[in-house]
C-alpha cells in the first residue's frame, strides 16, 4: 500500500478512536499510592467527574475536610483505612457507588459484622417492630415487640447512631436510608452486647443479646450485602406458573439481548402454560443496558415512548456529553393483559428505568400496577466508571446522567433525598404485613400483588 | 484495532491479480456484467450480475434490522455519462416478526475523473405483533418509514477513488433531517480487490440506531471493507 493512503486511512481513524474513547467511562487506578494521597486524588477525580455532584449538593471540601484527617490518623490501621473508604460512599447517597473488596473477610464491615439474632421492620401503626428472631436469639423476645430502646438510647437516636457507612452502596433516598438503619439495628460488632428495651401487651422489658458470627457460607461471595439486604439476586431470569392463571418472572437484570430474548420467550411460554395475568419481579434487579430494558418495557405498550436521554463525562470538553436517545417501542410481542410489577429499595440502574416506564405506562394503563413496600433505589445514572484504592477496595460511580424530555436529571435522588419510583400499589406498613413479610420475604409480595392489583388466585 | 483491520485487508489484498474494472462499486447506478460478481467483506452487499443491465444481490445481515435482505439492481439507463438504476429490495428479521421493504434509486453522472452520485430510497419497516390477550392476535403496523438520500462526489486518480459522502434523511418517523452522516472514503484497487477505508460521523439523532454494549457508538465506522471482484 502506497504510504500516502495508509496516512489518509490513519488520518481517518484517529478521531474516530479519539471520539469514542473520550465519552467512555472511567478507570483510576489509585492502589499502589499511600492512601491518603489516594483519597486525596479521589475526591479530585469525584469533585470533577462525579454526575451528581450539584443535583445532590454535595460538598466535596466538606468531605475532604472530614475524611482527610481521619486518613491521616488511621497510619498503618487497615480498619481504620477501610472506615474512611466506606465513609465517602456514605457521603454519597447513589446506589451506583459502590465499594467491593475482592477479599470477602476485607467487606466485612467490622462495625456490624455480628448478628443480635433478631429482624427488625419499620410499621406505620406500631414503629419498629420484631419481625424475626432467630434460634440463636434465645430471650425473652417475640415477634411483634416493639422497640423502645438500644442501650439505653431511644430508637431515633439509636438510629442515628447507627454505622450506616458499613453499607456497601450509596443509599440515595431518606425512606432507603431510614431502612438501612434499622436493618443496622440487629446488627453491632462481633462479641458486642446490646441491650433492647421492648414493649408487650403494654410493658416494657428488657434483653441482652450477644452479637455473633452470622455470615454463614463461607463460599457466600457476598455474605455482608446479603445480610444488609443489597446482595445482588441469584435469577437473573426466571419464570414460573404460580396458582391459577398467574404467571411469574423475576428479572434480576437486562443485560444484552440474552435478557431481552429470555423474557420475550418466558412470556410466550407462560402465556401457553395458561398465564393471563403477569407479576414481574424487579425486586433486587442490579440493572443492565439502557436498550434492553427500554426493548423488556416495550412488551408492554403498544406505542413508542420517550425513555431518556444518557449522558457521559467527556474527557475533552470536561463537561457531560450527550450520548444517546432511547426511546421504547413496541416489540414483537406485547402483554395486553393485567401485570403487577413488583419493586424494591434495591430495583436500581435500568432495573429503576424499567420499573419508572411500567409506571408511565400505570398511568393510562389501568391493567398495570407498581407494587412494593418502598420506592426504588433512585439510581439511574451511567455507571461504570471505576477507581482502584489500596487495600483491594474499587469504588463504582457513574460518570453520566439519565435525562427526561426535557432535559432535566431523571429518577435519581436529589439533595432532599428524594427520587426514584414510587409503587401504584403500596404494601401497608402494619404490623400484621411485616411479620408476613420477613416470614416469607419472598413470597409475601407476589401474594399481595396478586390478591390486591390482580384480582386474587 | 483500526490498525490490526489495516494490516488485516493489506494482507487479503496482497495475491490479487492485476484487473483494470471498477466493477460493482457501490453507491452508483453502474451494475455488474452479466457473470460478474462481488463480495463484499465484513458488511456489505454481494452481487452477481445477472445480464449486462440487472444484477441481484444479497446482505447477509444487516445490523440494523437484524436479518437479511435480498434484492435485484436495474439499470434503466446508461449512456452520455448518465446512468439510472433502480432497485427494489425486502428483508426480513431473523426473528420473522418485521419485515422491511425498500425501493432504491441511483443516479450518476460521470464527466472524465469526477463522477456525482445521488442514491434515494425509501424504506418500509413492517412489524408483526403478537398481541397476548385471552386470545393471541398478530397485527402488522408500520414500524419505520425512513427515506434516505445520499448524495456522494467521487474523485478518481489511477486505481485510487476520493469520496465524500453525505447521507441525510428527507423522512424518518415522519420528521425531515433529523440527522446526518458526513463520511470520506478511500477505495483504493488492487486488482480483484477493491479496499474501501474511510470513517464517518453521524450528526443529529437516528429514530432507531444500533445500540452496542452500555453507549451508542457516535460514530458510523463500517470502514475498513473489502470488495473481492470475481468474473465466474
Amino acid at each position: 500500500m502506497r504510504p500516502f493512503l495508509l496516512s489518509a486511512l490513519l488520518a481517518a481513524l484517529l478521531p474516530v478512536s479519539g471520539c469514542v474513547l473520550s465519552v467512555r467511562p472511567l478507570s483510576d487506578d489509585y492502589s499502589a499510592l499511600p492512601p491518603d494521597e489516594a483519597l486525596d486524588l479521589t475526591l479530585d477525580r469525584l469533585a470533577s467527574i462525579y454526575a451528581f455532584t450539584d443535583w445532590k449538593a454535595i460538598d466535596w471540601d466538606d468531605v475532604r475536610d472530614r475524611l482527610a484527617p481521619e486518613m491521616a490518623a488511621a497510619g498503618g490501621d487497615a480498619e481504620a483505612r477501610d472506615r474512611v473508604f466506606r465513609a465517602l460512599v456514605e457521603a454519597m447517597p447513589d446506589g451506583h457507588v459502590d465499594l467491593w473488596n475482592d477479599d470477602p473477610a476485607r467487606d466485612h464491615c467490622p462495625e456490624a459484622a455480628g448478628g443480635l439474632g433478631v429482624q427488625l421492620s419499620d410499621t406505620d401503626d406500631a414503629g419498629i417492630i420484631v419481625a424475626r428472631i432467630e434460634d440463636s436469639a434465645g430471650a425473652d423476645i417475640a415477634l411483634g415487640d416493639r422497640l423502645i430502646a438500644v442501650d439505653g438510647l431511644d430508637v431515633e437516636r439509636a438510629l442515628e447512631a447507627t454505622p450506616l457507612h458499613c453499607y456497601p452502596i450509596g443509599l440515595a433516598t431518606s425512606d432507603r436510608r431510614r431502612a438501612g438503619r434499622v436493618t443496622l439495628l440487629g446488627r453491632a460488632p462481633l462479641g458486642a452486647e446490646v441491650t433492647l428495651t421492648l414493649a408487650r401487651d403494654g410493658a416494657d422489658h428488657e434483653v441482652t443479646l450477644d452479637a455473633i458470627d452470622d455470615l454463614g457460607d463461607p463460599e457466600d461471595a457476598q455474605p455482608m450485602r446479603r445480610l444488609l439486604g443489597v446482595a445482588s439476586p441469584e435469577d437473573r431470569v426466571a419464570s414460573r406458573m404460580l396458582d391459577g392463571d398467574v404467571g411469574y418472572i423475576a428479572l434480576g437484570w437486562e443485560e444484552t439481548l440474552l435478557s431481552e430474548r429470555q423474557v420475550r420467550g418466558a412470556v410466550e411460554a407462560l402465556w401457553r402454560d395458561g398465564a393471563r395475568r403477569l407479576v414481574l419481579d424487579l425486586r433486587d434487579n442490579d440493572g443492565g443496558t439502557d436498550q434492553t430494558a427500554a426493548n423488556i418495557a416495550g412488551i408492554f405498550t403498544d406505542r413508542a415512548w420517550f425513555y431518556e436521554t444518557i449522558t457521559m463525562y467527556d474527557r475533552r470538553t470536561e463537561a457531560q456529553a450527550v450520548i444517546s436517545e432511547v426511546t421504547v417501542t413496541p416489540q414483537e410481542i406485547y402483554w395486553d393483559l393485567p401485570v403487577a410489577v413488583l419493586v424494591n429499595g434495591n430495583t436500581v440502574s435500568s432495573g429503576d428505568g424499567l420499573a419508572m416506564m411500567l409506571a408511565r405506562f400505570a398511568e393510562t394503563d389501568p391493567d398495570i400496577a407498581v407494587v412494593g413496600f418502598e420506592g426504588t433505589a433512585a439510581s439511574f445514572g451511567s455507571s461504570g466508571s471505576t477507581i482502584a484504592l489500596p487495600g483491594g477496595w474499587t469504588l463504582t460511580y457513574p460518570a453520566g446522567r439519565s435525562l427526561d424530555i426535557d432535559g432535566a436529571i431523571q429518577l435519581d435522588s436529589d439533595h432532599t433525598l428524594e427520587g426514584g419510583v414510587q409503587p401504584t400499589h403500596r404494601a401497608p406498613w402494619t404490623v400484621e404485613s411485616r411479620l408476613a413479610h420477613a416470614a416469607d420475604p419472598d413470597g409475601f409480595l407476589i401474594d399481595y400483588a396478586v390478591g390486591t392489583v390482580l384480582g386474587g388466585m | 484495532m483500526p490498525a490490526v483491520l489495516i494490516l488485516l485487508t493489506t494482507a487479503l489484498t496482497a495475491p490479487a491479480r492485476a484487473d483494470p474494472s471498477w466493477a460493482g462499486l457501490r453507491g452508483t447506478a453502474e451494475t455488474l456484467d452479466a457473470g460478474e460478481a462481488v463480495i463484499r467483506l465484513p458488511t456489505g452487499r454481494s452481487s452477481l450480475g445477472v445480464s449486462d443491465r440487472a444484477e441481484v444481490w444479497v446482505v447477509p445481515f444487516e445490523l440494523v434490522l437484524g436479518g437479511t435482505r435480498v434484492g435485484l439492481e436495474r439499470q434503466l439507463i446508461d449512456g452520455d455519462g448518465l446512468s439510472w438504476s433502480v432497485s427494489p429490495s425486502v428483508a426480513e428479521k431473523w426473528s420473522l416478526y418485521k419485515t422491511s421493504l425498500q425501493l432504491a434509486s441511483a443516479l450518476s453522472w460521470e464527466r472524465s475523473v469526477h463522477r456525482v452520485n445521488l442514491l434515494a430510497a425509501a424504506e418500509l419497516r413492517l412489524l408483526r405483533q403478537a398481541s397476548f390477550a385471552e386470545e393471541v392476535t398478530h397485527t402488522l403496523s408500520v414500524d419505520r418509514v425512513h427515506v434516505p438520500l445520499t448524495v456522494s462526489y467521487d474523485h478518481t486518480r489511477g486505481d485510487t477513488v476520493l469520496r465524500a459522502q453525505l447521507m441525510a434523511p428527507l423522512l424518518d418517523e415522519g420528521e425531515p433531517l433529523t440527522f446526518g452522516v458526513l463520511s470520506g472514503a478511500v477505495i483504493h484497487r488492487f486488482g480483484r480487490f477493491h479496499l474501501d477505508a474511510g470513517a464517518g460521523l453521524l450528526v443529529g439523532r437516528p429514530s432507531e440506531h444500533l445500540f452496542l454494549g452500555t453507549y451508542e457508538h457516535l460514530l458510523v465506522a463500517a470502514y475498513p471493507r473489502v470488495d473481492l471482484w470475481l468474473s465466474l
